[in-house]
């Protein structure tokens, strides 16, 4: 009786859900990669081996090397710790950011939700490029940069869907009847309302890492991102564009990388979504 | 003896229509008063209205609790007398949980200390047999009487002097319709507290309540004491509505929609005995044997013939046919 029933649940339907699974099978191996798999690498990301360079793979290069010979292989282990740091942060300022905006603006309701929602919509418009290319004039590229510029677009989504679920739950009957036992409005939100979307409010997050790993090694592959030699998934697929001709395993494996992290996240969302959505109607 | 809650010409209104016309009452420590009327008489209305918890409202009239007007009180006495003066108890048990937290946990929030002793006390209290199973349990894990009685629960958690029970047994079947009503009983012989019963169960009303009002289009129609002596037309023909168990009597309704007159009486549209005073002007309230009613028909001399006729007319073949037509 005392486990949590709305975690079994949930963990129930979800592995209902193939897809999902396999979704979740894929992320496992591939953190499992991103961590330990430097281990048995014996080569570092940076290591450059001008002997060795734009070698095709085999059993002492996996993915073979790059311009400067360094190891592909090596280089996207570290690329995905990049990729996924920067999809996590920027999803979890998404959530820091995005929660207090839209459960204040559902609560207090009324002008000061006009205002903070109108705010949203004028953040919106604004050209997601622009505010990357502008950060990055005035912080210079980085990874902080971008992080800062993925959550500065990023939490309108989740301030939206926050409002949107606060709406319908902040006048059901237990709010009231907590108000009535003198509850303050602190309480209320942090102890009532927030814990009773945390679905939503999950679901949306594994949806946000995906977006954001992709805009990341997208900004990247334009030369907003990282610098050298810290390697991005993106960064590598720049690097390795210009040599497509005569060395195409250099942006397939990056590439390949990309997109199997984000059908595993999509498909982990979407389980997640599904999931949890089915205990909530 | 001592007022708990004392209203006096309180009007409300909602979005600048207006829900609740010059209610006044008061009710006394160790009693229940009922207030029953039809779905949308503003019955609901006026138990949030008691408690503020109206959004966009704006109220007229005073509201006593403490021989201080809760009105003019300002957040932080609010919220105090929230915390120790009263408590209310919403129509769907459900709903008036919370869905993610266990029933025990719930209680403790009302509680406000971490006593796990004395919420198993106050669930058993409430008739809850498996209490320590029920404490780590969720809401949708219980069945609705249990919520019920969970609900009620929470409710007696902080000893409250005025206790607001909206529809307290809407959805539950007789038995534990019958067992909530001794629980009543029980709270109010224990805690002293008035209970303020908020319901279209007539019957039930009838079983817990000392005085009862009549609610009709937002206003008060009759305050009586004995339900089955009531005196205004509309309580009659209401009262005549209830079915009984014993198929001898047909069903019964009252004519029309609810429509409710402005001017004059509220029921005055729908009312058999209705004159052209009724229309135009508000009857103020008369005195008959255990009752105060609000209908003119009592200003007049023969006003129990009157009425005799309307218990006949009610009663009546002619009457109860109109129905079984339409």
């Amino acid at each position: 009786m005392t486990t949590n029933l709305y975690l079994k649940y949930t963990w129930q339907q979800f592995k209902k859900n193939k897809a999902a699974l396999y979704g979740l099978i894929l992320l496992g191996i591939i953190l499992l990669l991103a961590a330990f798999g430097s281990c048995f690498s014996p080569y570092t990301y940076c290591g450059i081996d001008m002997d060795n360079k734009n070698l095709p793979p085999s059993f002492l290069h996996l993915f073979g090397t790059d311009e400067l010979g360094r190891d592909v292989f090596t280089r996207c282990l570290f690329g995905i710790r990049i990729s996924l740091f920067v999809g996590i942060m920027a999803a979890l300022l998404d959530l820091l950011i995005g929660v207090v905006w839209g459960s204040i603006a559902a609560f207090f309701g009324g002008i000061l939700d006009e205002v903070m929602m109108r705010l949203c919509d004028t953040f919106y418009a604004i050209p997601h490029l622009l505010i990357v290319i502008m950060l990055m004039i005035v912080m210079g590229p980085g990874l902080l940069t971008i992080i800062t510029a993925l959550a500065l677009s990023g939490w309108i989504n989740m301030a939206r869907i926050v409002r949107g679920q606060i709406l319908q739950i902040k006048n059901m009957e237990f709010i009231k009847a907590s108000l009535a036992l003198g509850a303050s409005k602190k309480r209320i939100i942090f102890k009532h309302l927030l814990p009773n979307i945390s679905g939503p409010i999950i679901a949306t997050m594994t949806l946000t890492i995906p977006s954001a790993i992709f805009a990341e090694a997208f900004l990247s592959f334009l030369g907003l991102g990282v610098q050298a030699p810290i390697a991005s998934l993106g960064v590598m697929v720049n690097d390795a564009l210009c040599a497509l001709r005569y060395y195409p395993w250099r942006l397939f494996f990056p590439a390949g990388i990309i997109i199997m992290l984000m059908l595993a996240f999509n498909l982990i969302g979407d389980g997640l979504h599904k999931a949890m959505d089915v205990k909530q109607t | 003896m001592k007022k708990i809650l004392d209203v006096k010409n309180l009007s409300v209104a909602l979005q600048n229509k207006q829900i609740l016309k010059n209610i006044n009452f008061c009710l006394y420590e160790k009693k229940t008063l009922a207030i029953i009327g039809e779905s949308g008489c503003g019955k609901t209305t006026l138990a949030l209205a008691i408690v503020k918890l109206l959004s966009n409202a704006t109220y007229e009239g005073e509201i006593f609790l403490e021989n201080e007007d809760f009105l003019k009180q300002d957040k932080v006495k609010t919220q105090t007398i929230y915390k120790n003066y009263l408590s209310i108890i919403f129509q769907d048990p459900l709903a008036s949980l919370n869905p993610i937290m266990k029933i025990g946990k719930q209680i403790i929030e009302a509680l406000k200390i971490q006593d796990e002793a004395k919420v198993l006390t106050l669930l058993s209290a409430v008739g809850i047999e498996n209490a320590k199973q029920c404490y780590h349990q969720y809401p949708h894990e219980i069945s609705g009487g249990m919520r019920q009685r969970v609900v009620i629960a929470i409710a007696l958690a902080k000893n409250p002097k005025l206790i607001i029970a909206d529809e307290p047994t809407a959805s539950i079947d007789p038995i534990r319709k019958t067992k909530i009503i001794e629980l009543f009983k029980e709270i109010q012989k224990q805690y002293a507290s008035g209970i303020l019963l908020i319901t279209h169960d007539i019957e039930l009303a009838n079983n817990l309540a000392d005085n009862f009002i009549v609610m009709y289009g937002g206003t008060i129609i009759e305050k009586t004491q004995n339900l089955y002596s009531a005196k205004h037309p509309y309580t009659i023909l209401l009262l005549n509505c209830v079915p009984s168990i014993k198929k001898e009597k047909k069903l019964a309704n009252i004519s029309g929609l609810s429509s409710f007159c402005e001017n004059g009486c509220a029921f005055a549209d729908r009312c058999p005995l209705a004159i052209s005073l009724c229309k135009t002007k508000k009857p103020p309230f008369f005195k008959v044997e255990h009752s105060e009613v609000a209908c003119w028909l009592y200003n007049m001399p023969n006003a129990t013939q009157n009425l005799q006729k309307l218990l006949d007319y009610a009663q009546s073949k002619e009457y109860n046919e109109i129905f079984s037509k339409n």
